[in-house]
């Protein structure tokens, strides 16, 4: 102790340890939540999240009868009756403990086992001088505040919670890590306090702990070769290589019907005026954002207007629609990154529409759109179709050939890697190839089923994860598999498939302060599925984008 | 508040049939968690149930999935964790725990799935679609009643105007043939003057001669003769005759034709001009409604049709009576009586509170129907048919405009048949009374004069059938042009009516 007080001391033994109980998983274990300050196992191999899967070498085993289930949980190490299970074995402060441990081997494959020695503890409580209770041996005051906005114990409480969130928790899905980082950073000068003016073991463990959590937000350093981020430059030629085809072609087409064409503004009064006259002509638009989109009972119109002139385009007629579509190939064949709108060339035809616009009926007069350029970055003519599609200016020659998948004895990492590369070269095609055209449902009495040729993929999947590689990710990086593990047998009925499944956990890198570090955001996937068919090529299972 | 009792009463006598079979301390447990999860149960329940049946246009699906995740969350922290705090559970204590546990989560998972909040947010949003759209069309009809309000009254204008200006082309033309008329009676009057003085003149110049050569017997009646044919070509008659026509009658010859051509040219400058141009305003304004407001109009008719199909209260209907069926069958598969009790409660109380939005959406679809049906839907009503092409009136004026078109008809006949007497046969018979009745010794005046008249006749009769000419010529345009027919064509408001209810 650090400066002379009591010691309140519980007359029960535990491995000072708190767990979280994975049973239903294979091998079941108790995940390490937290290691308090005076547990025998700081500063052995135990870290927070390790998986302890046997004490004192009995296996942590998950009984049949949930009655049995229940009766034994809370005895188990670093749950809230521990102490109960030691004191039906008689066990006494400083009896030894082996805790069977088992870790992920972070980067890397699978699972290391290891074993980690400490002893059981009685929890101690301390008093100061003051007969006041403090926070562990020369520690401060539980309910002083020492000119910080709450309690020392409040705010040690609160503390625990975050670093066991994040030690034990680890990157879990909707995690933000810089937005920890920061609230985690707020810490850092009560801690420099803590260990400065009640210099101890409790501010010692704290500190360590805090720095880990810290170590642990900050993300992994990554180096990134400039080559590795040519793929960036790729998507901007591309982007330059289609938008000049498609100025080449919509001066071209501009050229080939101005013969036709008559000037929008002022235009004729679509009921007073000569509206015969025009129809049949063309009028190029000036673009259409959108906010000159107007919807009638979710119908949509595109809408141009000068002094008051109107012009509308029904986005529900098939050449509107193939404009749109053409939009969401450009999306996902060149960036997603495009400006949406819309300078339309507009057949003008024999019927006005009436719209009601802010409240107001406007009459206008309708055309039909017959070419499109988005954005000053991509043209269509909607003039040529096949098959329902026109084609953007310069769309054939991104029809390259997509590079090769990978061999069928691809490990699930190679499969991934080759995934990755597919999203930053652009290539669609093999992107989704490495996608299972299978899924495996649960059936309600557990057993797996499978369904074969099933696959849906969502274009936003595909777009989403093209912006993030061009925008905040500078990189992707597998850093865990797991070891195959069967979800079907093959026994389970006559010609049952033999489906393994392996858990991946990849790092997306991005740029802090002219280092490459990997971060999570909320929106980002970082566990993924792999499953293969009777020894077959392991695919992605997991159907989502980074 | 409403409450659950069906799920409440299972449970606690559950816990009474139990209770000398587990400690006091898990007896007192299970009763207070049960009373806390009942509690917050409830509440959650009840909330959800005001929430969908609240009939704002706000989005509830977030709220109602959160209220359900609180009571979800209410039983983890009451009855889920009610032996957290023992030790050593007894095994009928942890028996019954793990079966309320298993039934609750059933309860509340199968609820989940229901997503009660999107069935109402769906239901609410369809009764906005269906206000908005009500709004539109109104609004589309009070912009196309007013663009087409000017054009009705410029239809009337023009067919007002082409009344007005036949009128009075039809008074003024009938003036100046009166006038023509006037001016031949005139004129017969004057040649019968002529034909007098003619007639003295000879009677004196033979009076004069006789005196002069026949007095002395001696005088031989041969040569008496000659001295009178000799005087005759030396007083030149014929040319005495041709002064006093030229003085007084040429001039009136020729007027007279002039003025029968100007009654008929006074209709032609009528009908060319003023009578074609509001023809053709009135046609135009004709096609500004059956191409412009008119092709509108059909058109919002066609998208009402499909909306109605889409988003009509039928749609909604069986939205509500999906949501019926599924609540029905979510009540039949909870696994407990005492849930299916709550179950079946809740599930009465869901279905009123959406029963709500449909109350409130009959309204407002029978609002849209009071306000469109007969108008932008349906067969086309006869006010929609006034409002736009205005049809009661024009009775009127199409009876008033074929009317006056007969009355052209008319006219025209008379005043064509009034030129053809007043310039061939009264002119002719005019002529003929400038012969004057001459002794027979006077055949040699007779015959200067017949020359003379012959001439006037000529020139005068030509005058008169080239007049003739151009009168029948006007008249035969202005009838191609007017008639009764021919105007119930230009002012024919079937076109209208027929791009109405196309």
């Amino acid at each position: 102790m650090g400066n002379s007080g009591r010691v309140y001391q519980e007359d029960t033994f535990t491995s000072r340890l708190v767990t979280y109980p994975l049973l239903d998983q294979e091998p079941a274990a108790l995940r390490v939540s937290w290691i308090h300050w005076d547990s025998s196992f700081r500063g052995s191999r135990l870290t927070i999240g390790d998986q302890i899967i046997g004490v004192n070498g009995v296996p942590i085993v998950k009984p049949e009868q949930v009655e049995d289930v229940q009766r034994m949980l809370p005895m188990l190490v670093g749950q809230y009756a521990e102490s109960q299970f030691w004191a039906q074995q008689g066990a006494k402060e400083g009896e030894p403990l082996t805790l069977t441990v088992r870790r992920r081997k972070l980067p890397g494959q699978g699972w290391e086992t290891l074993e980690t020695r400490g002893e059981l503890r009685a929890e101690r409580r301390y008093l100061n001088e003051q007969e006041r209770w403090v926070l562990g041996p020369g520690g401060p005051d539980n309910y002083a505040h020492d000119g910080f906005p709450e309690a020392w114990s409040s705010w040690y409480e609160k503390l625990v919670a975050q670093l066991t969130r994040i030690l034990a928790e680890g990157w879990a899905p909707s995690f933000s890590s810089r937005y920890e980082l920061e609230c985690h950073l707020e810490y850092q000068a009560r801690i420099e306090y803590l260990a400065e003016h009640y210099p101890g073991p409790l501010a010692a463990a704290l500190k360590a702990d805090w720095e880990a959590a810290r170590t642990s937000l900050v993300g992994r350093k990554y180096e990134i070769a400039p080559e590795a981020l040519a793929y960036r430059r790729a998507e901007e030629e591309r982007v330059q290589q289609v938008a000049d085809a498609a100025r080449q072609s919509w001066a071209a087409f501009l050229q080939a019907k101005a013969a036709e064409i008559i000037e929008p503004f002022p235009g004729i009064d679509p009921i007073h005026g000569d509206l015969a006259s025009i129809v049949g002509k063309y009028v190029v638009l000036p673009p259409i954002g959108y906010r000159d989109w107007v919807s009638e009972a979710e119908h949509n119109w595109l809408t141009s207007s000068q002094d008051r002139t109107y012009y509308f385009a029904d986005t529900e007629t098939p050449a509107a629609e193939r404009m749109l579509l053409a939009t969401r190939r450009y999306r996902k064949l060149v960036t997603p990154n495009i400006r949406e709108d819309y300078a339309i060339v507009g057949r003008v035809l024999p019927e006005p529409r009436l719209l009601i616009i802010q409240e107001r009926g406007i009459f206008g007069t309708q055309v039909e759109p017959v070419a499109a350029l988005v954005g000053d970055a991509m043209f269509i003519d909607l003039t040529t179709e096949q098959d329902g599609v026109s084609p953007f200016a310069g769309e054939q020659a991104l029809m390259k050939p997509s590079a090769a998948l990978p061999p069928d004895d691809a490990t699930p990492k190679q499969v991934m890697e080759a995934w990755i590369a597919a999203l930053k070269e652009g290539d669609l095609a093999l992107w989704k190839e490495l996608f299972a055209d299978w899924y495996v449902d649960q059936l309600p009495d557990g057993r797996p089923f499978l369904h074969p040729y099933e696959i849906w993929m969502s274009d936003s999947n595909w777009e989403d994860s093209r912006r993030r590689v061009l925008d905040d990710v500078y990189g992707i990086e597998v850093v865990w598999t797991s070891d195959p593990r069967d979800i079907m047998t093959g026994r389970e009925f006559e010609r049952a498939p033999h489906i393994e499944e392996v858990d991946v956990e990849i790092d997306l890198i991005g740029s802090f302060d002219g280092e490459y570090r990997a971060f999570s955001k909320p929106s980002f996937n970082r566990f993924w599925k792999l499953q293969r068919v009777d020894t077959g090529p392991w695919r992605i299972s997991s159907v989502q984008g980074i | 508040m409403a409450t659950y009792e069906g799920r409440k009463r299972e449970l606690s006598e559950a816990l009474t049939r139990i209770q000398p079979t587990i400690p006091i301390d898990e007896q007192l447990s299970f009763a207070l968690r049960l009373d806390q999860y009942i509690t917050a149960r409830d509440e959650a329940l009840v909330s959800m149930c005001a929430l969908i049946a609240d009939t704002g246009d706000a989005k509830r699906e977030t709220d109602v999935r959160d209220k359900l995740a609180r009571g979800r969350d209410a039983f983890k922290d009451t009855l889920g964790n009610a032996l957290s705090s023992i030790q050593t559970p007894s095994l009928p204590g942890l028996v019954f725990h793990n079966m309320v546990v298993a039934d609750e989560d059933r309860f509340w998972k199968s609820l989940e799935k229901l997503n009660l909040g999107a069935l109402r947010d769906n239901l609410m949003l369809r009764k906005e679609i269906l206000k908005a759209y009500t709004e539109n069309l109104k609004e589309k009809w009070e912009t196309m009643t007013m663009e087409n309000r000017p054009l009705l009254e410029a239809e009337k204008l023009a067919t007002n105007q082409v009344i007005a200006w036949l009128d009075k082309s039809t008074d003024e033309s009938a003036n100046k043939m009166q006038q023509a008329k006037k001016a031949t009676v005139d004129l017969g009057e004057a040649i019968r003057g002529v034909q007098r003085d003619t007639t003295e003149y000879c009677a004196d110049l033979a009076r004069k001669f006789a005196e002069k050569y026949m007095a002395d017997n001696e005088v031989d009646r041969k040569i008496a003769g000659e001295i009178w044919a000799n005087l005759v070509r030396e007083l030149r008659p014929g040319d005495w005759l041709r002064t006093k026509l030229s003085t007084v009658l040429i001039g009136e010859f020729k007027d007279l034709p002039k003025h029968v051509l100007e009654a008929l040219k006074i209709y032609a400058v009528t009908v060319n001009y003023e009578y074609t141009q509001r023809a053709a305003t009135y046609r135009d304004n004709i096609r500004k409604q059956t191409d412009g407001i008119f092709a509108v109009f059909s058109q919002t008719r066609r998208d009402t049709d499909a909306f109605i199909k889409n988003n009509g209260f039928d749609v909604a209907k069986k939205q509500y009576q999906d949501a019926i069926d599924t609540l029905n069958r979510w009540v039949t598969d909870l696994p407990t009586d005492g849930l299916k009790k709550d179950g079946k409660d809740f599930s009465d109380a869901v279905i009123k509170g959406l029963s709500q939005h449909m109350t409130a959406m009959e309204q407002i679809f029978n609002n849209f129907i009071k306000e469109n049906e007969g108008r932008f839907f349906g067969p086309l009503g006869p006010n929609i048919q006034q409002a736009l092409a205005g049809e009661r009136e024009w009775d009127d004026y199409l009876s008033k405009l074929l009317g006056r078109g007969r009355g052209v008809e008319e006219k025209l006949r008379e005043w064509r048949n009034d030129a053809h007497q007043i310039l061939e046969i009264d002119l002719e018979n005019m002529l003929q009374m400038l012969k004057p009745s001459l002794p027979d010794q006077q055949e040699e005046i007779e015959q200067e004069f017949q020359q003379v008249i012959e001439s006037v006749r000529d020139e005068v009769m030509r005058e008169a059938r080239d007049r003739i000419a151009e009168v029948d010529k006007i008249a035969e345009e202005l009838k191609q042009i007017i008639s009764g027919d021919k105007m119930l064509q230009d002012f024919d408001r079937n076109r209208l009516l027929e791009a109405l209810r196309r």
